[in-house]
C-alpha cells in the first residue's frame, strides 16, 4: 500500500470518528476556542496564562477522569471534593502537626483517600443504595470530619519540598498536569486493554448481564468507587501542595465540573458509553472557557451567564449539525 | 378501497437494503399477515408504515393520501408493539388514555372519570383487572391485552398493527385476543398481523404476504396456501418440519445432579442431566423453571439441598464461580440480561474469554478481532461486521453471538432459556441443530427450558415438566404431547 | 453618615457605662436583680449565640462573648452562660429553626448574626415579644427594626485596605479589583467602597479583578487570568477571605515584587502570606471584640437599659510590623 493511500485511509478514519463520537466533535471545538482565545487576545498564548490554564486543568481533569469511571458503570460520586478536602486537611495535620516524613504523608493521604472511596463503595454496593443520594450523605459526613477537626481553619507551613509538587514546572509544565496526563494514561490502559477495564463497560451496559457472565460486579464496583477516592485525594494533595496550605473549602465545585467534564466529553450518565480521555476533554472545555472569559475583559457579572451560554453551546453543537443534516435531506427528498 | 399502501419504497441504511421497492396494501375488513425471517425487512417495513423511518424512494398512502406530507395521518395507524411498553407505576386506566388528547379527554384529567370509562374497554377485551390498579402488579398477559386495548382506545384509527401480539400470552388469552380481533375486524377496520407463529397465521389471517431478505416474495390468499408454502418462501428452501434433533450421542455418565433444591420460587426440586444429553423444562410462564436454573447457576438464593457437578460439589450463589467451572447459562431476558447492547459484537464475545486474548499484559485486540470473526463465521451471524453494536442485530443473530460467546468459554453445562423466544422459524432451526451438535459432538450436557411444547418434543432427549414451583413429572422423547401438557397445567397423569 | 457617628458614640458611652459598671459591682448586683423583674435573687444568666453558620469567624465571636461571660459571672456573682448554636448551613430556614429552638429554652437573651434579617424578622418579633431580648453582630441595623447591632464598617475596612495600598505602590498604576460573592452583602459593600476610595486617585487605572464567588480555586484561577492579560499591574484588591488564591497566582507568575496586594481577613493562610511578603497588608475585623460587645449589650438590655443603635468595633490593621503578633494570636486559638 502507497504512503498516500495510507493517509487518506487515515483522513477518512479520521472523519468517521468525528461523526460517530462525542468526544472527537468536542475536541475540534476544543481546538476552535484555542484558535479564537488566540486571535481575540494577545495573552492566551502567553506562557504563564497556559501555565496556569493546564495548572487548572490538571485538577478538574484529574477528578473528572475518575469520575468518567463511575459514569461508565452508570454510577456517580459526589462526595470527589470532600474527600479531596479531608485527605489534603489529614496530611497537612500529619506532616504539620505530627512532623511526620512529609513524602510519607503524602503516601498516607494517598491511601487515606483510598479507603473514604472503598467505604463509599462497600457502603452502595452491601446495602444496595442509589450512588446519587448515598454519596450526598456521604460528602457530609467528610466534609462534617473535616470540619470538627480543623473548626474551619487552614493548615499552614506545608514544607517547601513538597510544595513544589504543586508549584513547580518540568520544562514548561506543570507537574500536576504531567501528574493528570500520568493518570489518564495509566486509566485508559485499565479501561481499554485490561478485563477489568471491559468489565466495567459490561457492568454500565447491563448490571444483570454482566452478573450472569460472571463477572464479579460488586468488586469491580468497590473497586472503581477505592480508584475514584485514590485520584480525588491525588487531587486535593496536589492542591494543598500548589497553595502551601490545607484548605477547608477546596474542591466545592470538583462534583459538578467533574460530571460536567466527563458528559461534555462524551460520556453517558448512563453508563456503558464514553472514553476518560473525553473527561480530560471536557475538562479543557470548562477550564479554557473560563479563561478567556477573564482574558476578553467579560465583566464580572456576567461570567457566570457567559460561561452557562458557551457551554451549552459546545454540548448542542454535534447535535445541531445533526438535525440541520436531516432537514437537508428531507427537504431534497420531498422537492 | 385500500386504507394503506406502500408504493414502491426502499429503504437504505449503510450498507445494507432493508427494504427493496415493496408494494404492498392493507383493506378494511380484512386481516393481513406479514411474515418473513429476521431480518427480512419486517420491522423496517412497520417502521415506514408508522412513520418512524422515511423510505428513500417510494411513498406510503394512508387514504390514499401521500403520508410523507401530511404526518398527522399517521395517526390513523394504530402499532402495538411486540415489547410491552406500558407505564409500570401508572394505573390501568391512566395507561389506557395516555396521551389523553388523543383518546378524547379535553381538559384535566379526573381520575374517577377515565376509570369509569376504562371499565367498558375491559370488559371488551376481557381483562381481569381493575382501572386503578399499577400496571406493574398484573400479569404478563393482561398487559399485553391492555397495550392492544390501548392502541384501540384512539379514535381515529383505521389499521391496527400487531406485532407478534401472542408471545408472552397462555392459550386461553390468545383465544381470547382472537375473539378481539375478529370483532375489530367486523367495525371494518384493517388490522396487520405479524408473527411467526404459522398456526396462529392459518387460523386467523385473510391474506398473507411473505418477505425475504428485504423484497415481497409472495402474496396470497390464505385458503389457497399451506405450512409447507409458507416455510418455502420464506426460507427459499425446503424444511423438512418432521426433523427431529434430541442427541444421539447420551453418555452414561452423570453430569448433573440437583437434590432437594429449595429456593423462593421452587421447593424440592431433584433431577439428573447425563453428559451429551439434550433436557428439556417445560412449564408455563412463573412454573419456577428459569428460577430454578438461575439458582443452581447462582443467580438466585437457595435455601436448601446441593448440586454436584461432574460428581464434585457446587458451589452456589456465586456466578463467577459457575461461569469458571464451565456452566453457562443464556437468558430468556436476552436484551436486559443477555447482551451488553452498546457494546461492539467483538467486545460482547470477548468479554467472557479475556484471559485467553491477552498479550503479555494488555488484551490484543487482533486476538479478539480473530475470535469474533471466527464466531460470526462458525454460527453464521448476519452483520456488516464485528463493529456493530450488537442492539442492532436482529434478535436470532443476537442469539447466535450469545451461543458463540457461551462457546469461546468451552462450558461443559449449558441452559437455554427460551432460546427461540422472538426468532424466526429457518434460524430457530439452526439453533436446534446447533444444541444437538454441541451436545452430541462435545458432549456437553444442555438444558432447555421452552414454553413451546413443540419445540420440547422436537429437541429434548427428556422432558420435566414443572408445575408450581415443583417437579411434576418427567417423561422420554416417546411420551405423547398431552401427557406432558397434562402435567404443566397441574393435572396428575 | 450622621447616624454612623452618633453610633461610635454611644459606643464609647456604653464601654464608659460598663467600665463604671465593674467599678460598683457590688452595689449594682441587688438593684439589677430587682429591676429585671425575672426571676428571684442571684440568677443565672444564659445568652444564646446564633452565628450565620459553623465557621472559624464565628468561632472566635464565641471566644469574645465567653470572655466577656466569663467577666460577668465574676461581677456579678452569678453563672453567666454563653450557649453557641451554629445552624449546620447559612440558609435562612435553618436559621429560623435555630432560633425557635433557642428560645425555647428561655434564655436572658439572643445574640444574633442573621443571614437574611426580612426572613427571620416575625421570629425575632415573637422573641422580642416573649421579653428576651435580640441582639444583632456582624451587621448593620435593619432600618425600623429598632434592634441593636454590634459590628464593624465593612465600608471603612475596604477604605483601609485603599489607604495601606496606596502607602506601598503610590498614588500612580492599575490596580485590578476582585469582586467575592456579590450576593454577600458584605463582600459587595466592600467592593463598592473599594471602587470609591480609588475613584479619588486620578492617577491609578481601574481594571475589573474577576469574581471569585467565595472560593479559594477560583480566586486562583481568575487572578492568574487577569495576571496573564495585565502584565503591567501594580495592585491588587479583594474582597472576600480567599486572598490566600490571588497570592498563589501572583506567586505563580512570579510578580511578587510588581504587585502589592492588599488582602481581607485574618485568617491563617492570608497571615502567612503577609510574612512572605506576597501579601503587603491585610485587615481583619476584630471578631472577638464583637463577641464581647454584643454580650455586654445583652446584659445592659437585660437589665432594661437604653442602648445605642450601632456599636463600631472597629478594624485591625495587619502589615508586616505586627505580623508575629498575628500570627501568634490566631495560631494560638
Amino acid at each position: 500500500m502507497s504512503k498516500e493511500n495510507t493517509k487518506q485511509k487515515s483522513g477518512n478514519a479520521f472523519i468517521s470518528a468525528l461523526k460517530k463520537s462525542n468526544m472527537t466533535a468536542m475536541a475540534a471545538i476544543l481546538v476552535v476556542m484555542i484558535i479564537i482565545a488566540s486571535i481575540v487576545s494577545p495573552y492566551f498564548l502567553n506562557v504563564y496564562n497556559l501555565q496556569s490554564v493546564l495548572r487548572d486543568l490538571a485538577f478538574v481533569g484529574m477528578i473528572g477522569i475518575a469520575q468518567s469511571l463511575l459514569l461508565l458503570v452508570g454510577e456517580l460520586d459526589l462526595s470527589v471534593g470532600k474527600i479531596a478536602c479531608l485527605s489534603g486537611i489529614l496530611t497537612g495535620m500529619l506532616m504539620v502537626n505530627v512532623g511526620l516524613n512529609p513524602w510519607l504523608c503524602l503516601v498516607i493521604g494517598l491511601i487515606l483517600g483510598l479507603i473514604f472511596g472503598f467505604i463509599n463503595g462497600i457502603i452502595i454496593t452491601r446495602l444496595r443504595l442509589n450512588s446519587m443520594v448515598a454519596t450526598i450523605g456521604m460528602q457530609g459526613v467528610y466534609g462534617g470530619i473535616n470540619l470538627v477537626i480543623t473548626k474551619g481553619k487552614a493548615v499552614t507551613g506545608i514544607p517547601s519540598d513538597t510544595q513544589a509538587l504543586g508549584k513547580q514546572s518540568v520544562g514548561p509544565i506543570p507537574i500536576p498536569f504531567i501528574i493528570c496526563i500520568i493518570v489518564l494514561i495509566l486509566i485508559l490502559f485499565m479501561v481499554k486493554k485490561t478485563k477489568t477495564g471491559r468489565y466495567i463497560y459490561a457492568i454500565g451496559n447491563s448490571k444483570e448481564a454482566a452478573k450472569i457472565l460472571g463477572i464479579k460486579v460488586d468488586r469491580i464496583r468497590v473497586m472503581i468507587y477505592s480508584l475514584v477516592g485514590l485520584i480525588s485525594a491525588l487531587a486535593g494533595l496536589l492542591y494543598v501542595c500548589r497553595l502551601g496550605s490545607a484548605q477547608t473549602a477546596i474542591g466545592e465545585d470538583w462534583p459538578m465540573n467533574s460530571i460536567a467534564a466527563s458528559v461534555i466529553g462524551g460520556v453517558s450518565l448512563t453508563g456503558g458509553v464514553g472514553n476518560p480521555a473525553g473527561a480530560l476533554i471536557g475538562a479543557a472545555v470548562i477550564t479554557i472557557i473560563q479563561n478567556i472569559i477573564v482574558l476578553f475583559g467579560v465583566n464580572s457579572y456576567w461570567q457566570s451567564a457567559v460561561s452557562g451560554i458557551v457551554v451549552v453551546l459546545a454540548i448542542s453543537f454535534s447535535s445541531i449539525s445533526d438535525i440541520v443534516r436531516e432537514n437537508r435531506q428531507k427537504k431534497i427528498k420531498l422537492n | 378501497m385500500k386504507i394503506l399502501e406502500a408504493k414502491n419504497i426502499t429503504k437504505m441504511f449503510p450498507g445494507v437494503i432493508a427494504l427493496d421497492s415493496v408494494d404492498v396494501a392493507f383493506e378494511p375488513g380484512e386481516i393481513h399477515a406479514i411474515i418473513g425471517e429476521n431480518g427480512a425487512g419486517k420491522s423496517t417495513l412497520i417502521k415506514c408504515l408508522t412513520g418512524v423511518y422515511e423510505p428513500e424512494e417510494g411513498e406510503v398512502l394512508i387514504g390514499g393520501e401521500n403520508a410523507m406530507k401530511n404526518k398527522a395521518l399517521f395517526d390513523k395507524i394504530a402499532y402495538v408493539p411486540q415489547e410491552i411498553d406500558l407505564f409500570g407505576y401508572m394505573s390501568v386506566a391512566e395507561n389506557l388514555f395516555i396521551p389523553y388528547e388523543k383518546s378524547g379527554i379535553k381538559g384535566t384529567v379526573n381520575q374517577k372519570e377515565i376509570e369509569e370509562r376504562a371499565i367498558p374497554i375491559l370488559e371488551k377485551f376481557s381483562i381481569p383487572v381493575k382501572p386503578n390498579e399499577l400496571v406493574k402488579d398484573i400479569s404478563i398477559s393482561s398487559q399485553q391485552l391492555l397495550q392492544i386495548a390501548r392502541a384501540t382506545v384512539h379514535e381515529d384509527y383505521e389499521v391496527l398493527m400487531l406485532d407478534e401480539p401472542t408471545t408472552s400470552l397462555t392459550s386461553r388469552d390468545t383465544e381470547i385476543l382472537f375473539d378481539i380481533v375478529e370483532k375489530i375486524r367486523k367495525e371494518n377496520k384493517a388490522i396487520i398481523f405479524i408473527s411467526h407463529k404459522l398456526e396462529e397465521i392459518f387460523q386467523l389471517a385473510d391474506v398473507i404476504t411473505v418477505f425475504r431478505n428485504g423484497k415481497k416474495v409472495a402474496y396470497s390468499e390464505i385458503k389457497d396456501v399451506d405450512t409447507g408454502w409458507v416455510i418455502k418462501q420464506m426460507t427459499g428452501r425446503e424444511l423438512d418440519q418432521n426433523e427431529r434433533f434430541y442427541s444421539t450421542k447420551v453418555s452414561d455418565e452423570v453430569l448433573l445432579e440437583v437434590d432437594g433444591l429449595t429456593g423462593e420460587k421452587f421447593t424440592n426440586v431433584s433431577f439428573k442431566l447425563k453428559k451429551g444429553e439434550i433436557l428439556g423444562f417445560s412449564g408455563l410462564v412463573g412454573a419456577g423453571r428459569s428460577e430454578v436454573m438461575q439458582a443452581i447457576f447462582g443467580y438466585l438464593p437457595v435455601y436448601k439441598g446441593s448440586v454436584k457437578l461432574d460428581g464434585e460439589d457446587w458451589k452456589l450463589g456465586d456466578t463467577n464461580y459457575s461461569v469458571k467451572h464451565g456452566f453457562i447459562y443464556l437468558p430468556e431476558e436476552r436484551k436486559k440480561q443477555g447482551i451488553l447492547p452498546v457494546l461492539s459484537i467483538r467486545d460482547n464475545i470477548s468479554v467472557s474469554v479475556l484471559d485467553e486474548l491477552k498479550s503479555g499484559i494488555s488484551i490484543s485486540r487482533k486476538k479478539e478481532n480473530e475470535l469474533a470473526k471466527n464466531v460470526i463465521e462458525t454460527y453464521d451471524v448476519k452483520t456488516p461486521g464485528a463493529d456493530k453494536e450488537i442492539q442492532f442485530l436482529s434478535g436470532g443473530n443476537q442469539q447466535k453471538v450469545i451461543i458463540g460467546r457461551a462457546m469461546a468459554c468451552k462450558p461443559k453445562l449449558l441452559v437455554f432459556d427460551e432460546p427461540t423466544k422472538g426468532i424466526d422459524v429457518g434460524t430457530k432451526t439452526e439453533i436446534y441443530r446447533l444444541m444437538k451438535k454441541l451436545a452430541e459432538e462435545e458432549g456437553i450436557g444442555i438444558i432447555m427450558i421452552s414454553s413451546e411444547m413443540e419445540e420440547i418434543k422436537k429437541c429434548s432427549n427428556r422432558v420435566i415438566a414443572m408445575y408450581e414451583g415443583r417437579i411434576a413429572g418427567e417423561f422420554d422423547e416417546y411420551t405423547e404431547q398431552q401427557a406432558i401438557l397434562g402435567a404443566i397445567i397441574g393435572v396428575d397423569s | 453618615m450622621k447616624k454612623k457617628i452618633i453610633g461610635v458614640l454611644l459606643s464609647a458611652a456604653m464601654v464608659a457605662t460598663m467600665a463604671m459598671g465593674c467599678g460598683s459591682s457590688g452595689s449594682s448586683d441587688s438593684s439589677a436583680k430587682a429591676e429585671s423583674g425575672k426571676a428571684g435573687k442571684a440568677e443565672d444568666m444564659t445568652f444564646v449565640v446564633v452565628p450565620k453558620c459553623v465557621h472559624a469567624w464565628f468561632d472566635e465571636v464565641n471566644k469574645g462573648a465567653q470572655k466577656e461571660a466569663d467577666l460577668l459571672s465574676e461581677q456579678l456573682g452569678v453563672e453567666v452562660k454563653i450557649d453557641y448554636r451554629a445552624p449546620e448551613s447559612a440558609e435562612v430556614s435553618a436559621q429560623n429553626s435555630t432560633l425557635e429552638q433557642a428560645s425555647a429554652t428561655n434564655p436572658t437573651a439572643i445574640l444574633l448574626d442573621p443571614v437574611d434579617y426580612d426572613g427571620s424578622a416575625d421570629i425575632i418579633k415573637e422573641i422580642q415579644d416573649r421579653n428576651i431580648p435580640v441582639i444583632l453582630f456582624d451587621a448593620p441595623t435593619p432600618e425600623g427594626s429598632g434592634l441593636t447591632s454590634v459590628g464593624n464598617d465593612f465600608a471603612e475596612q475596604a477604605t483601609i485596605a485603599v489607604d495601606m495600598l496606596v502607602e506601598k505602590m503610590g498614588t500612580k498604576g492599575k490596580v485590578a479589583v476582585m469582586q467575592g460573592a456579590p450576593t454577600a452583602p458584605n463582600h459587595a459593600e466592600r467592593y463598592q467602597a473599594h471602587l470609591d476610595a480609588l475613584a479619588k486617585y486620578p492617577d491609578i487605572e481601574v481594571i475589573d479583578g474577576g469574581i471569585d464567588n467565595d472560593n479559594v480555586e477560583t480566586a486562583q484561577s481568575q487572578a492568574a487570568a487577569v495576571l496573564a492579560a495585565n502584565p503591567d499591574l501594580t495592585g491588587y484588591l479583594n474582597c472576600d477571605a480567599c486572598g490566600s488564591g490571588v497570592a498563589a497566582a501572583i506567586e505563580e507568575k512570579g510578580m511578587q515584587d510588581k504587585v502589592t496586594f492588599v488582602a481581607m481577613d485574618n485568617l491563617i493562610e492570608i497571615l502567612d502570606y503577609v510574612k512572605t511578603g506576597t501579601i503587603t497588608a491585610t485587615s481583619s475585623t476584630l471578631p472577638q471584640e464583637q463577641g464581647m460587645y454584643a454580650v455586654l449589650m445583652a446584659y445592659q438590655a437585660s437589665q432594661g437599659m437604653p442602648l445605642p443603635a450601632n456599636v463600631d468595633t472597629g478594624i485591625g490593621r495587619i502589615t508586616s510590623e505586627n505580623i508575629d503578633e498575628w500570627i501568634e494570636t490566631v495560631s494560638a486559638k
